[in-house]
């Protein structure tokens, strides 16, 4: 990483996969020795490996969504005979299903924030009680095994669910969601079974004393949510309801699934705006005004459903009062001084660093999961160990530090006396027994004088340590919690020293500080922008406390960015996702699209035997195909680029893997009856296997039939998009982001197909920035990650 | 509504009287009415005064140790009668007091005085140390008076006993924690009389600060210590073994197909397919 910017723009890896412009041959001879021995490329690639957990490779199983809408025959057909009824049908049903992601959301909310508040507090009231009994009478270790016995009991359920039922359940499910929304499909994201892992998953988690939060796992389940209800069909289930078969395409799942996610930030923090601008944020290609205006109905829907459920559930029916699930607590008083602002910009710059801190250490240590933490028992097994290391960690810090506090002064809900006089209690235990959601708010609003710094302090560092340390583990957990209760505590231990210093201030509140501490924290790690300051906003309820908000998260980021990237990015990077950024790489117009594209491109002419169909379909991994006419050599220009590039041949369309599949599952063949009676099917045909269609394997196709032939011109696409081979990188990176296209056919001058661009065409070349420094580089791709 | 209705008598009673008594009856019969009226709602108004202010002095008498509650429930129940008297009270005119006392004007005094002693005392909890019934007045829970009978055996305990106070008041000591934990467990957790809490906290702080009893919490621990630092070597254990017996794999990174792999590599035959 240690580049400077007079090097060249592509970085030359170890392999020889890099190039650049024109003069290919001769910079290729002189600058890869290896290669001029012959033959030179296929030993070196095929001996080139890749170490797991690297950021420089992407992984090839990874499939793009379809946003485009096939306007094939059966397309026109279809809409021939529809009607504009059908049209106002579907846009109620649009609007019904929005509303019923909002409800839906909401109550799976509700379910997790209660089943974790009655967990929790049977435990840590067993905990307290064991320990006011025993400390006495020198048994101290029946409270510590009956904490470590909740603590791992509870979260082995969660961890096997997650390791062997499913893995894409673990973590916060925020990158997952954000890749999704960027229009890459990952497999089993939005399964029903992905939905009762991750929430049993969550509950665990929190329930089970780890140091993860139930924010982003929310936002996962939102996801999921509107994914399922949209569809009318569960797959995992196996069941198809019949209904809304009309939205069961990428592009209307995609908008559902921005809703949902929407909903599911509306649902966490009790932010129906902040949700908005998450799936604005972090989401979609494609935004138009009625899908805002639909997505804040769901997340309005959302807050207000889960604040009526809450509000009975807390025995004031009809006060709405609890707005959401991480519920920041009412502020008395948010106001802050002109110089406070620079106060405010300082913490951010030790969120900035701290978040960092945090992003890089997590990554080595995913990294170190990913290496050497495979099996799936160990997975839980390493959960286990972190749930009893929490446990051990917390009665340790309980029963080293004294410090005493008188009761009744703040609201405790579990106070330990541990080794104070008869009428204190322990602060540290007052901290470490309840959820850390409590703890946030026990940071904002606890009266001055109740917490010491150094102990808090000390608390941050170790809940730091945990935290980290918890994310990547085996079961569902967010960051968003963890990172807050951190940032809240040295917010707060900066409050009392300032306090410290100026003791006289009245503007000086340490749960003022311990709020832009938590912020900074959150910004540094995230690097979420305005969603984030919306959001926090929306949770303190105080608007005029944007501004500080604002340059806190503005000034973490901005920090937190001149040493790593963002939390969630690294973690889509170990994953090997090929993301598509908001921007192409800059100062990259000079490369052109006869670099970018995969070349020489499979094409398929527009009547294709079967057995050619199969043999392609098996022998190559793509997922679509140009249909040419057939072209001769004569009518081609003999000219230096096309002698060089071979052309497949004229363009006629396009056609993707799952429709061929569908049609030889179908046997569409030109040569059977049945191509018509299905044509009167149309689009239901290929709708009805969506969004899991069969492989070539699963697909038996007796010896006979090889021979017959398929028409493919009714059901390709007849107008795909193409660019000309003279089109940059850049030209065409807006295409793709903007059009969110998963296939670009690259033509010649008349016309001819010479090659095809698809996602990670693009996404291999890869901006990098370190420590005020940056450059472009070109990942290479595995098939094994 | 029965104590109200019998304010009410009782104002209009003694608003008789006043009358009757204070003031010359040679005005004339439609003036009288209106000084009656102006003269009764007045006549609440410094009732109010001085009870409410009778409620502050007995407040702020009581602030150390707190016996709010005990020693100023009856006068916070006058101020509170006076006050729903003044709001509901209707002569025969029509007009109520409320309307020529109260949203009169922006400084609000008489609504602010009520709400002085109101938080106060629902802040304070008082009403958990009581049993309201009609007809009589309040008096405290059974087991707010034993608290307090048991609270006073200890006092006299401690303060006959000359040395080993831990030891021989231990048992009163014990008890009152007891009844009071109970009582803690039965009522949640910081809502209740504030006069019981005061009094426990200063009764706990005193019993381990002044006396210096139960000061021996401290126990080794060895088993716990020994457990917890187990498991902090197990999982540090762990990983070092995940680390040392893992076999380290690589993946192999596939080919791109690329149009400038062409002029590096050997001709290959058309991969396009024509049928």
């Amino acid at each position: 990483m240690e580049q400077n910017e007079k090097d060249p723009l592509i970085k030359v890896s170890s392999g020889s996969l890099s190039y650049r412009t024109e003069e290919v041959v001769t910079t290729n001879d002189e600058t890869n020795a290896e290669s001029s021995s012959w033959p030179p490329r296929k030993q070196n690639r095929s001996t080139e490996t890749v170490a797991v957990g690297s950021l420089d490779v992407l992984s090839a199983k990874y499939e793009s969504l379809d946003y485009e809408v096939c306007e094939n025959h059966l397309f026109l057909e279809e809409e021939r005979k529809t009607g504009y009824s059908f049209y106002i049908r579907k846009n109620v049903a649009r609007w019904f299903i929005f509303l019923l992601i909002g409800v839906c959301t909401a109550i799976l909310g509700v379910i997790i924030d209660i089943t974790i508040d009655v967990l929790s507090h049977i435990k840590y009231g067993y905990i307290k009680d064991y320990i006011d009994h025993c400390l006495t009478e020198d048994c101290l270790y029946v409270p510590y095994l009956v904490w470590l016995g909740f603590n791992v009991g509870i979260v082995l359920i969660g961890s096997f669910l997650v390791a062997f039922v499913e893995p894409v359940a673990a973590g916060s499910g925020i990158p997952q969601v954000k890749c999704y929304l960027n229009g890459v499909n990952m497999p089993r994201l939005l399964r029903i079974k992905t939905l009762v892992v991750k929430v049993i998953g969550v509950i665990s988690t929190v329930a089970g004393g780890l140091a993860g939060g139930k924010e982003g796992p929310m936002i996962h389940a939102g996801a999921v949510v509107a994914a399922g209800l949209s569809q009318g069909k569960s797959s995992s289930a196996n069941k198809d309801f019949g209904f809304f078969y009309y939205f069961r395409e990428d592009h209307e799942k995609r908008d559902f699934v921005s809703g949902g996610a929407a909903a599911g930030v509306a649902a966490a923090f009790g932010a129906p705006v902040g949700g908005v601008l998450f799936s604005l944020e972090e989401g979609s290609s494609f935004w138009n005004q009625s899908l805002t205006w639909r997505i804040f109905f769901a997340s309005s829907v959302c807050t207000f459903t889960l604040n009526i459920i809450l509000s009975s559930y807390h025995g004031h029916p009809g006060e709405l009062n609890y707005y959401g699930l991480l519920n920041f607590g009412h502020f008395e008083n948010l106001n802050y001084e002109l110089f406070e602002l620079l106060l405010f910009c300082f913490m951010g710059v030790i969120g900035g660093i701290l978040g960092s801190v945090y992003t890089y250490v997590n990554y080595k240590l995913t990294v170190f999961r990913m290496r050497y933490i495979k099996a799936r028992i160990l997975k839980v097994l390493e959960a286990c160990f972190v749930a009893a290391v929490s446990a051990t960690v917390g009665l340790l810090m309980i029963y080293t530090l004294d410090d005493c506090k008188p009761l009744g002064q703040d609201p405790t809900e579990h106070p330990v006396q541990m080794y104070c006089r008869d009428n204190e209690y322990n602060s540290i235990a007052a901290l470490w027994l309840q959820v850390p959601e409590a703890s946030v708010r026990s940071l904002f609003h606890d009266p001055p004088a109740s917490h010491d710094p150094w102990t808090l302090l000390l608390f941050m560092v170790i809940y730091f340590i945990l935290s980290i340390w918890t994310y990547g583990l085996s079961v569902s957990a967010g960051i968003f919690i963890p990172t807050l209760l951190t940032g809240a505590a040295w917010g707060r231990v900066i409050g009392i020293l300032i306090g410290y210093i100026y003791p006289n201030a009245t503007w000086l509140d340490p749960g003022k500080y311990a709020l832009i501490g938590a912020a900074a924290q959150l910004g540094g790690v995230v690097r979420m922008t305005i969603s984030l300051t919306v959001i926090l906003i929306e949770a303190t309820g105080n608007i005029t406390f944007g501004l500080p908000l604002m340059m806190t998260l503005m000034t973490a980021k901005w920090v937190g960015e001149f040493f790593c990237e963002g939390f969630y990015d690294v973690h889509i990077h170990l994953q090997a996702v090929p993301l598509l950024d908001w921007d192409p790489p800059p100062l990259s117009s000079n490369l052109f699209a006869s670099e970018v594209m995969g070349y020489p491109v499979v094409v398929l002419p527009t009547i294709v035997k079967v057995s050619k169909l199969v043999e392609i379909l098996s022998s190559e991994t793509y997922c679509g195909f140009p249909v040419v006419d057939k072209i001769t050599n004569e009518s081609s220009q003999p000219s230096l680029l096309y002698s060089l590039m071979e052309s497949g041949g004229k363009l006629r369309g396009l056609i993707l893997r799952s429709q061929l599949l569908i049609i030889l599952k179908n046997k569409l063949y030109i040569e059977s009856d049945e191509t018509w009676n299905h044509q009167n099917l149309g689009r239901n045909l290929f709708r009805h296997h969506y969004p899991r269609y069969p492989t070539i394997k699963d697909i038996y196709i007796p010896e006979e039939e090889m021979n017959f032939t398929i028409d493919l011109r009714p059901y390709m696409n007849p107008s795909p998009y193409t660019a000309q081979h003279v089109a940059s990188l850049p030209r065409i990176f807006r295409l793709f982001r903007a059009l969110g296209l998963r296939h670009l056919i690259i033509v010649n001058d008349s016309n001819d197909v010479i090659g095809m661009v698809t996602r990670k065409d693009l996404a291999r070349y890869r901006v990098w920035r370190h420590l005020g420094h940056m450059g472009l580089e070109e990942l290479k791709i595995s098939d094994k990650i | 509504m029965f104590s109200r209705f019998n304010w009410f008598a009782i104002m209009m009673v003694m608003i008789f009287c006043w009358n009757s008594f204070g003031h010359s009856f040679d005005e004339v019969d439609v003036n009288l009415t209106k000084v009656e009226i102006s003269s009764s709602c007045d006549e609440m108004l410094i009732t109010f005064a001085t009870l409410s202010g009778n409620f502050t002095f007995c407040a702020i008498k009581n602030a150390r140790p707190i016996k709010l509650c005990q020693d100023c429930v009856s006068v916070y129940i006058d101020v509170k009668n006076i006050y729903y008297s003044i709001l509901n009270i209707e002569d025969m005119g029509g007009d109520t007091c409320r309307d020529k006392l109260i949203n009169l004007d922006r400084l609000q005094v008489v609504k602010s005085g009520f709400d002085y002693a109101d938080k106060l005392w629902s802040r304070a909890f008082c009403d958990s140390c009581f049993v309201f019934e009609d007809h009589k007045q309040p008096y405290l829970k059974p087991v707010i008076s034993q608290i307090l009978n048991i609270s006073s055996e200890l006092n006299k305990c401690i303060s006959e006993t000359l040395n080993d106070t831990c030891k021989k008041c231990e048992k009163e000591y014990l008890l009152l924690n007891e009844v009071y934990n109970n009582m803690r467990a039965d009522t949640g957790q910081n809502n209740f009389c504030m006069d019981i809490v005061d009094l426990m906290n200063t009764t706990r702080g005193n019993w381990s600060g002044v006396w210096g009893c139960c000061n021996d919490r401290k126990k080794p621990e060895t088993t716990f210590l020994s457990i917890s630092s187990g498991v902090l070597v197990a999982s540090l254990l762990f990983y070092a073994m995940l680390f040392t017996f893992t076999r380290k794999t690589e993946h192999p990174v596939i080919p791109q197909k690329r149009w400038k792999q062409k002029f590096t590599q050997r001709p290959s035959t058309s991969s396009s397919i024509n049928s």
